[in-house]
This record gives C-alpha cells, sequence and structure tokens, in this order.
C-alpha cells in the first residue's frame, strides 16, 4: 500500500514538469557550473553550499565529487560558497551566459575562526532535505581513543543512535539493525568485515581518510542493499599542489603517508600505509629448547591505501581507489589464520554539460580468511572469501534551482566460497558449495524545493536479486532434515526476488535556524552474516537470499525537529524513529554453522521492530566543542521456533545510550579531550535454575534474553601537544588515558563450579580494558 | 563436526588470549553476585534403554534454584510406563526415591519405546527408537605426536598414545555416542558424538588420545537414534562450549513432551577393552 502511494506521488511529481519547471518559460536562465576545492590541496569539497545572496532560498551543494551546478535568471548576483571549518566566499557576478567555475576555499586558520563565524549562516543541518551525520576526520583527530590510533568507526559510535556491538567491537548497530546490516562503503566499494584484530580495531586508516558521513533513516534512492545505514567513507585524494609526507609512531602501530601531485597538478595521488608490531614483542617472549620455533610465530595487522585523479579534460577526471589490509597470526606454523579486506574502485566522472554529470564506477571487492591447523598428522585447510564485482552509474540531472534529479542502476555479480577444505582424509570435512548471485537496482530520486519553506527529496529504487547456477538448493522440513534437492547448471537464473523501496524525506522550514523533517524508507537486503558467537571472529559466513532465505525488508518512519542557536553555533535535534524488520534471521538451538554444506537448514526467520528517541546536542564553534548525544529506545523481535514464539529483546536492545564528547583548546598548542560513555548493558540469556542430567549440572532456561549484564560505562581523557606548526614541519605528541577511572565492564558473564565447593554454582565476570594509557608522535612535512 | 568447531574456537581463543599482554587489558576476572529468578521446579526425566539384560532405570528428579539448593529433590509416587511397539506395557517400581526400574522390557534393536510418566496430574510422554547393535571390531594403540607451541613458538611437543577405535557402520543413518572408561571411570568432561554423515556405510575409525601405561581403557559405543543424538549435542553444547563463542544459551532439545527436562533414549550397546601394558608399548613404533 505504502509503495504503491510512494509510486503515485513519485509519478505525479516526476510527470508534471509545469510544477517542477516552476520558474516557467519566460525569463531567460543561464547555469554556473563547475568545483569546490581546498585550495591547499587541490582536493574536492563535498558538501560545500553554493547560493545567491539575494535568494539564499535556492542554494545547492556539490556532490561527493564536488561539483555543483546552479541555474539562475540572468542578471547581477553576489554568490556566497560556504563550507565548514572554510572561509566564506562571496562572489560578485554578472550572469549572462553559462559559466564553469572552480572555488577554492581557504581553510579557517584557528584564530580566525571565532571571528569569522558571527553572522554566517552554517545551517546545512537544518535547512537541507537529507538526514545525515557528517564526520570530517579533521574534526575527531583529537577524541582519546583506544591506544591512540584514530578510529572513525569509534567515533561513529558516539552518535546517537548507534551503540557499539560490543566492548572494543568495530561492529556497531543502527537503530535496532544488526551488524550486517550496516553498508560500510570505501569509496563506493563495500566493505564486508571492517575490523582488525577481532575488532579491535577498524579497517580504516584515519590518516586515509577525507570524510565519512552515516544516514541511519530516510536514505537516499542512490543507497541499498542493507536495511539499517549506510556510512560511506570517502578517501582523501592527495595534494595536487605539494608533496607531503606525514606519519606516526604509537605503541601498537606506526603509520606513513606520501601525497602530493601527479603530472604538473593534472592529478594527485596518496598513499597510506600501516602496521602494527604486536608480534615483536612476540620476540621478547622466552625462548628455550633447540628446536624453538619463535621465528614462525606472528601476529599483525596492516594496511595500504591508496588513491590518485588524474584529470583528463576539463570535462573527465578519472579516480583509482584502492585498499588492501590484512590481519596475520601464525603459531609456529600449527596453527595459522589470515583475514581481510580488498578494494579497488576505478571512477569515472564526466560532464556530459552544463546541467548532467554523470559518474561511472567499476569497482572489485573481497572479504577473505585463510585458516590452517596442522596438529600431529591431522591438518586442515580452510579457504573462504565472498567477492563483488559491481557496476555502478550515476548521473546527477540539475534541472533547475529547484530540482535536481539522480537517477542511475548497479549491478553487482557477487561470488561466495564458504569455504573450500583440504584436510586429512581422517578427518572428513568436505568443502560448502560455491554460490553465485546477481544484484541489480535501478533508481531515480528528486530533490526539489517546493516553495522557499518546504524542500522534499523523494525516490524510488527498485532492487533484483537472482541466484545464479551452478547450485543446488535443498529443502529442509520442520526438523532440518532435506527433503528435496534442485540442482541448477552454470548460468541457470533462479529464486529471482525483487520490489521496491520507496524513499521519501520532507523538509519543512521554520525558518533559518529550525526545521521539521519526515522521513519514510523502505529497504531490502538480499545477502546476511551468520554468526551466532557473541564476540567478532574473522569466520564471517555471508550467505545470498535463496529458497530458504526470503530477503529482509525493513520500513522505517522518522520525525525530528532541528534547531539551531547562537549563530548556530549550537545543533540540537531531536529524533524519533520506528522500524519494522522482515524475515529477519537466527538460528536453531545447537546450530552448526561452521563448514556446514547445509547451513540453510539451522536458520530460523521471525520479525522485529525498534523505536526510539535520539537528543543530540552539539557544539560547533569556540574553545570548546563537542557533543552529547543520548538514545532511549527499545527493539524487539519474535520468532516462532524462539522463546516458545514469545516477543524477546533483541541483542541489540540498549534502552540508554549516553555519550559526551568534549574537546578544550587550552592554547593553540594543547587540546584537551574527554569522552564519557555510558549504555545499559546487554541483554543476556541466564539460567533462572539448574538439574542434574548424566550426572551433570544443567542449567535450566526459562526465557531468551531474559537478563541484562550491568551497565557499560567509561571516561577516557586525552591530551595534544602541538609541538611545531609551521609550513614546513608540523609535530604533535598525543596522549590518552583509555577507561580512566578502572571500571571493570563486564565483558561476558560466565556461570561455574565453585573451585572449593563444587556443589556450589558461581557467575564470574571477565572485563577488558581497564586504564590503558597510551602515546603517539605525529609528523608531516 | 564437533571436532572442527572446537578446533576453531580454540583458535580465535588462542588469538584472544595472546593479544591480552599486549593490549595490556589487564583483564580481569572476579566472582560477582548476579540476581537469578528462581523459576518454578521442573520435572526432569532421565532414562536410557539398551540392549543388555534389564532391568533399566527411569530417574524422576525436579529442577532447583541456581544458586542455593545442593539437594535436588527426587520425584515419587509418579505412574510410570513403557511400551513398546509389540504391545508390551510395563508398569514400572519406584525402588528407591525417585529410580524407577522396569520388569518386563527388553531393549531390542529395531523396537520403539515409548515412555509415559504421570506426575502430579500431568503425564510426561518420550518416544525412541533402539536402532542397529554396532560391535566395536578392534581396539588398537598407536603412538602420535602432540603438539603444543607456545605464544613465544617454543615447541612443547610430546609423544602420546592415542587408542584407535574400529567399526564398520551400517548402511543406514546412523548416530553414535562413545564412551571411554579408564579403569573402570568415566571421564564426564566431554560429550564424544559422532554422526556417520561423512562415512555412511564405511569402515569407520574414532580416536582416543592421552593412552596411559599401566590402565586399562574400555570403549563403549553407544548405536543411538537422532532425537537422541540431538539431546546429548545440544547438552554437551551448553555445558561445555565456551561462552565467548557460543551461541545463546537454551535448553538442550529433548524429546520429553510438556515442558519436561531431561530426555528418554534408547541405544545399542557395544563395547570393548584394551589393557595398556609395557610390552604393548614397547610393541608400537
Amino acid at each position: 500500500m505504502t509503495t504503491r502511494i510512494c509510486i503515485l506521488v513519485f509519478i505525479l511529481i516526476a510527470l508534471f514538469p509545469k510544477w517542477c519547471l516552476s520558474e516557467g518559460e519566460s525569463v531567460k536562465t543561464a547555469t554556473i557550473s563547475g568545483f569546490v576545492k581546498d585550495s591547499r590541496n587541490g582536493e574536492t569539497l563535498t558538501g560545500a553550499v553554493i547560493y545567491p545572496e539575494e535568494n539564499p532560498a535556492i542554494g545547492i551543494a556539490t556532490n561527493s565529487y564536488g561539483y555543483f551546478s546552479l541555474t539562475l535568471p540572468i542578471g547581477k548576483y553576489s554568490l556566497i560558497i560556504q563550507f565548514l571549518g572554510y572561509k566564506t566566499q562571496r562572489v560578485p557576478l554578472d550572469l549572462k551566459e553559462n559559466l564553469q567555475l572552480t572555488f577554492e576555499m581557504e581553510e579557517e586558520s584557528i584564530a580566525l575562526k571565532e571571528i569569522t563565524i558571527t553572522g554566517e549562516k552554517n545551517n546545512n543541518n537544518v535547512v537541507q532535505s537529507e538526514l545525515i551525520s557528517k564526520i570530517n576526520v579533521r574534526e575527531i583527530q583529537n577524541i582519546p581513543v583506544i591506544l591512540g590510533e584514530k578510529d572513525i568507526m569509534k567515533t561513529i559510535q558516539l552518535l546517537p543512535g548507534v551503540t557499539p556491538a560490543g566492548e572494543g567491537n568495530a561492529g556497531f548497530y543502527v537503530r535496532g539493525g544488526g551488524v550486517d546490516q550496516n553498508l560500510i562503503l570505501l569509496d563506493e566499494a563495500p566493505v564486508y568485515n571492517p575490523s582488525h584484530l577481532l575488532g579491535f580495531f577498524s579497517t580504516f586508516n584515519s590518516d586515509a581518510i577525507k570524510d565519512i558521513t552515516l544516514y541511519k533513516g530516510g536514505f537516499p534512492a542512490e543507497y541499498g542493499g542493507r536495511l539499517s545505514s549506510v556510512v560511506d567513507i570517502k578517501m582523501s585524494e592527495g595534494n595536487n599542489k605539494q608533496f607531503h609526507l606525514s606519519g606516526g609512531i604509537g605503541i601498537i602501530a606506526s603509520r606513513l603517508e606520501i601525497e602530493g601531485p601527479l603530472f604538473k597538478s593534472k592529478g594527485s595521488f596518496m598513499i597510506a600505509a600501516r602496521r602494527t608490531y604486536a608480534d615483536l614483542f612476540l620476540r621478547l617472549l622466552p625462548r628455550h629448547g633447540a628446536d624453538s620455533t619463535a621465528s614462525k610465530s606472528t601476529l599483525y595487522f596492516y594496511d595500504l591505501n591508496i588513491k590518485a585523479n588524474y584529470q583528463l579534460s576539463s570535462k573527465d577526471k578519472l579516480y583509482f581507489s584502492c585498499y588492501l589490509g590484512r590481519d596475520n597470526f601464525n603459531l609456529g606454523g600449527a596453527l595459522g589464520l589470515n583475514w581481510g579486506n580488498v578494494t579497488a574502485t576505478t571512477r569515472w566522472n564526466h560532464i556530459i554539460n552544463d546541467k548532467i554529470f554523470s559518474n561511472t564506477s567499476l569497482i572489485f571487492n573481497k572479504y577473505s580468511y585463510n585458516f590452517n591447523v596442522a596438529v600431529g598428522n591431522l591438518t586442515m585447510k580452510v579457504l573462504s572469501d565472498i567477492k563483488d564485482w559491481n557496476l555502478k552509474e550515476d548521473l546527477h540531472y540539475y534541472l533547475n534551482s529547484n530540482n535536481t534529479i539522480k537517477f542511475g542502476f548497479n549491478s553487482i555479480y557477487h561470488t561466495f566460497v564458504p569455504s573450500k577444505v583440504d584436510s586429512s582424509a581422517f578427518l572428513r570435512v568436505r568443502s560448502m558449495d560455491n554460490r553465485y548471485a546477481l544484484e541489480n537496482a535501478l533508481y531515480i530520486s528528486n530533490e526539489q524545493t517546493i516553495t522557499p519553506h518546504i524542500k522534499a527529496t523523494y525516490g524510488l529504487r527498485y532492487s533484483l536479486f537472482s541466484s545464479i547456477g551452478p547450485g543446488t538448493i535443498y529443502t529442509y522440513n520442520q526438523v532440518a532434515d532435506v527433503v528435496d534437492s534442485v540442482t541448477y547448471r552454470k548460468g541457470k537464473i533462479f529464486n529471482t526476488y525483487g520490489g521496491f523501496e520507496p524513499r521519501l524525506l520532507v523538509n519543512f522550514i521554520i525558518n533559518d535556524s529550525s526545521s521539521i523533517k519526515i522521513s519514510y524508507a523502505r529497504t531490502r537486503q538480499y545477502i546476511h552474516l551468520l554468526s551466532n558467537t557473541t564476540s567478532t571472529t574473522p569466520f564471517d559466513l555471508w550467505v545470498p537470499s535463496n529458497i530458504n532465505i526470503l530477503p529482509e525488508i525493513a520500513n522505517q518512519y522518522t520525525l525530528g525537529y532541528f534547531r539551531n542557536f547562537s549563530n548556530n553555533m549550537y545543533e540540537t535535534s531531536v529524533e524519533l524513529y520506528y522500524k519494522t524488520f522482515q524475515n529477519q534471521i537466527d538460528y536453531r538451538n545447537g546450530a552448526n554453522l561452521i563448514l556446514n554444506n547445509k547451513v540453510e537448514s539451522q536458520l530460523v526467520f521471525g520479525k522485529g521492530w525498534s523505536y526510539g528517541a535520539e537528543f543530540l546536542i552539539r557544539k560547533k564553534y569556540g574553545k570548546l566543542t563537542g557533543w552529547i548525544s543520548y538514545t532511549l529506545s527499545k527493539t524487539k523481535r519474535q520468532f516462532p521456533d524462539i522463546n516458545n514464539g514469545n516477543v524477546f529483546l533483541a541483542k541489540q536492545d540498549r534502552p540508554n545510550n549516553l555519550a559526551i564528547v568534549g574537546m578544550y583548546e587550552l592554547n593553540p598548542k594543547i587540546t584537551f579531550s574527554a569522552t564519557w560513555i555510558f549504555y545499559s548493558g546487554n541483554v543476556v540469556t541466564f539460567p533462572s535454575g539448574r538439574y542434574l542430567v548424566d550426572g551433570n549440572i544443567v542449567p535450566y532456561y526459562t526465557e531468551r534474553n531474559g537478563y541484562r549484564m550491568p551497565d557499560y560505562h567509561r571516561l577516557d581523557i586525552g591530551l595534544t601537544w602541538q609541538k611545531k606548526k609551521s609550513e614546513k614541519f608540523e609535530s604533535n605528541w598525543s596522549f590518552s588515558i583509555y577507561n580512566v577511572y578502572g571500571r571493570s565492564n563486564a565483558y561476558a558473564i560466565n556461570f561455574q563450579e565453585d573451585p572449593n565447593n563444587p556443589a556450589k554454582m558461581q557467575a564470574v565476570q571477565l572485563s577488558l580494558f581497564r586504564f590503558v594509557p597510551a602515546i603517539s608522535y605525529n609528523f608531516k612535512f | 563436526m564437533g571436532i572442527i568447531k572446537k578446533i576453531i574456537n580454540k583458535a580465535s581463543l588462542r588469538i584472544i588470549i595472546s593479544l591480552l599482554p599486549f593490549l595490556m587489558t589487564a583483564g580481569c576476572q572476579k566472582v560477582i553476585n548476579v540476581d537469578l529468578n528462581n523459576a518454578a521446579p521442573r520435572i526432569v526425566i532421565e532414562g536410557l534403554i539398551n540392549d543388555r539384560r534389564g532391568p533399566y532405570s527411569i530417574t524422576l528428579t525436579k529442577s532447583g534454584s541456581y544458586f542455593n539448593q545442593p539437594e535436588l529433590p527426587s520425584v515419587s509416587g509418579a505412574e510410570v510406563t513403557i511400551t513398546d511397539n509389540t504391545g508390551t506395557t510395563d508398569t514400572l517400581k519406584e525402588t528407591a526415591p525417585g529410580i524407577y526400574l522396569t520388569s518386563r522390557t527388553k531393549g531390542i534393536p529395531g523396537r520403539t519405546y515409548t515412555l509415559k510418566v504421570l506426575s502430579e496430574n500431568i503425564e510426561y510422554k518420550g518416544t525412541s527408537t533402539m536402532l542397529n547393535h554396532v560391535d566395536i571390531d578392534s581396539l588398537t594403540l598407536v603412538k602420535s605426536e602432540f603438539q603444543r607451541i607456545d605464544l613465544g613458538g617454543n615447541n612443547h611437543n610430546r609423544i602420546h598414545y592415542e587408542i584407535h577405535c574400529f567399526f564398520r557402520d551400517p548402511p543406514q543413518k546412523n548416530f553414535y555416542r562413545f564412551k571411554v572408561f579408564k579403569n573402570d571411570s568415566i571421564n564426564t568432561q566431554s560429550y564424544r558424538l559422532y554422526d556417520d554423515q561423512y562415512t555412511n556405510g564405511e569402515e569407520t575409525e574414532l580416536r582416543v588420545s592421552g593412552a596411559e601405561a599401566g590402565s586399562t581403557y574400555r570403549i563403549e559405543l553407544q548405536s543411538i537414534d537422532q532425537p537422541t543424538y540431538g539431546y546429548y549435542r545440544t547438552l554437551s553444547d551448553l555445558i561445555f562450549s565456551n561462552p565467548l563463542f557460543g551461541s545463546t544459551p537454551a535448553n538442550p532439545n529433548t524429546n520429553l513432551s510438556n515442558g519436561s527436562l531431561g530426555y528418554f533414549g534408547a541405544a545399542a550397546i557395544s563395547s570393548k577393552t584394551i589393557v595398556i601394558t609395557d610390552s604393548l608399548i614397547n610393541s608400537v613404533k
């Protein structure tokens, strides 16, 4: 029903050009188009706003490639270009014909920061018809983090509506969605497992990242494939004016980055590398015995980000970006495990004409792990990966100053290699069957200024998912036994699922500093992560939808009030959301997901819903900056095969979630920072009794997730000491302490027999990370 | 499959353990107070019919509070019957509190047994089929190297002896529980369960590691049906899995009705004994 209404509304608006072309035919117009860049390094700026001072309501923001196109009636204007953290430009313009312009923005120096902001309108959060949280890596560089490794994925977890999946876990839940319902894009390439060292670090080296945009609701139609969020991460492009070398030395890892111009400033490149050296400590462990195999033990991760771009002509630009990261763990050859992601994106920006911008991307991404053990004469090698070839076309049509139409398609060819096993005959382990699938989507959306006080972005996405042979699909009965199987030959398309995904966001602008935004979004997800363990492990198993696994569907409704104070120095917002989930996945009791070719038989399906209120107060300028975010929420699930069919709290349920982030610039040399985090403990299943069977004490459970772990809270503090700062060289020291007051937060609670009295049971709490200091030195020249 | 799961969990655990010192976590464990609900006591039924001579026993107890009940109460005065698919019905006699013995039931492979327990006006029912009797063909002693490498990469390999147990799996779907008795006492620290999905109808080998000189080992092979196997497997997962890697815990999958805990099974049992004498050890190369 909702789908139909949305389609109707969409068709009505899109097909009545009279309404869209509200300026009428008689007025002569001209188009200003071009790019907005950083004057220092030539990097394009995304989200910079351009508007005529005479009519602020018809502004436009640069797209993710820094491009804009603005059509205005012929006449004299004073054009304003502004971007947070940069000096606002005012350009007088006598518009007679189409113009191509490139604006270079100058970064605000610290001293100027407080003066220039007065009287400026930096109220994008209020006036734009989008629901995003944007983080610039420069803004977060002072936030204290564990072991001094800046981590954007940890910073995201400090925003309202986002909760960490667990202590030191790169995984997170957005508005009651699962970890696999977040679409994490690095330069458009999906990253399947964004974690290093079992989740204690994310795969994103902050040195290589420009900015990160989080969508929790009101998703634009160009994004799809996951239910709950989009985390769009852009890598730095590299300086096209000067060469720079920067780096850092920390206690766990060191980083090095080099950037500079290519081909006489027609292009630029950036290479950033990071490696941990925990394994060097391994060598320090005492060695004994002649047959010592210390040299064969390893434990480290590394990552490498490479990006380059080249301006082919005034209308064409090529981008290439690549990420390579791997964790390696090897115990003297007896046990080896390595895992990691590879992504590569080639993009071609093409300006078709003043009003149409096109981007074509060809993307490859892969997550894989290798696991091998040799115990005595038993050996086993397991190789697993998931890889995608992805073709994407996005067109931005700047129809007129009131309408920007975006449309395009996306086609992904997935290959799933769940496990390829080579083992001793005795273990009798077999490889799992590979799976192949094609995921296609078409979308169109329009961002429209309906009246100066109403802006809307509405769109429609149609996604289609097909399995491709070869493959054998089993059907199962109630008790998970195979009752039938169908084998498809190579290239055969079967089990196609598809559907519309309407998206709508309306912004009612009350005035320059306040607005109300409502949104609706339907999302569909066709690939699913299976993991029934509580901790993050590299053994991720992604499975496609097929006859046994229906696509997951979510519907989300949001209502938000946005209000800025003191000339936009303070941003505040309250957002309410309600979300329903269909075809959610859980596991049968005693499910075996490992190396199980009939893994679908281990799954059970149900529905879920979540709702909540999110509060944010953010201070953007001044000596003290930071934010307070608080979320009050509920997340529930219902499965016929779990908890006797009764509703239970989902593992994502965290009623209270609070984060306070503060950065205080004492003087240009010293900045203090602190974060305090508080959230309700995870829901857990604890026993409500016990009994004896076969001589064992067995816990007796009465309900799923009926208990809650103790509340989690901790304070982290940091200090950045700017040692030197000049054009040629700058350096700083950064110090941090994680969990300053040494709170023992429960990582897990186990029940076991009291070692002193085997007849008595006791609860034992395991905690990690109490009071972890860190120091790092960073330099740039 | 269990062995692979174990290997993988162990691998993950190893990684975490080895990370701890580098992350300087001072990761700590402490005993805490957890306030648990006291669920209303539930009946626990436990019984296994086998193809050896009877009588067989059914034990009835009740669940108790998790922390504060050293003795779990037995259930007396219940009406307990076992019927097989040839029509024989046996009413069990309570010989000790909560222990009920059969008098007429004969455990014969191929027969299906139905247990009914009537206690406090509630009837609980469970059914199990005794699958084929599978003989252990032989037990042999094999010398092996037990590999253990510490984080520094130091090798602590040590020679040990394994008992290899051979049996011929029948052509149909079979499930086994495998018990090892050392000098007549069983090691209850683990359940060894085996499913013939990859070895159906083949000569099959199971291994027991760490055999010690001077000890006598009795290996018992129980041929069980799928529900009994499923019960043991989920029971073993629940009791012995590491909570860091385990899935959400739940009561084991029982074949009993009406919310009873425990299980009722039928097993065909064979066993063989091996004495690890010094001369036997010397003869293995």
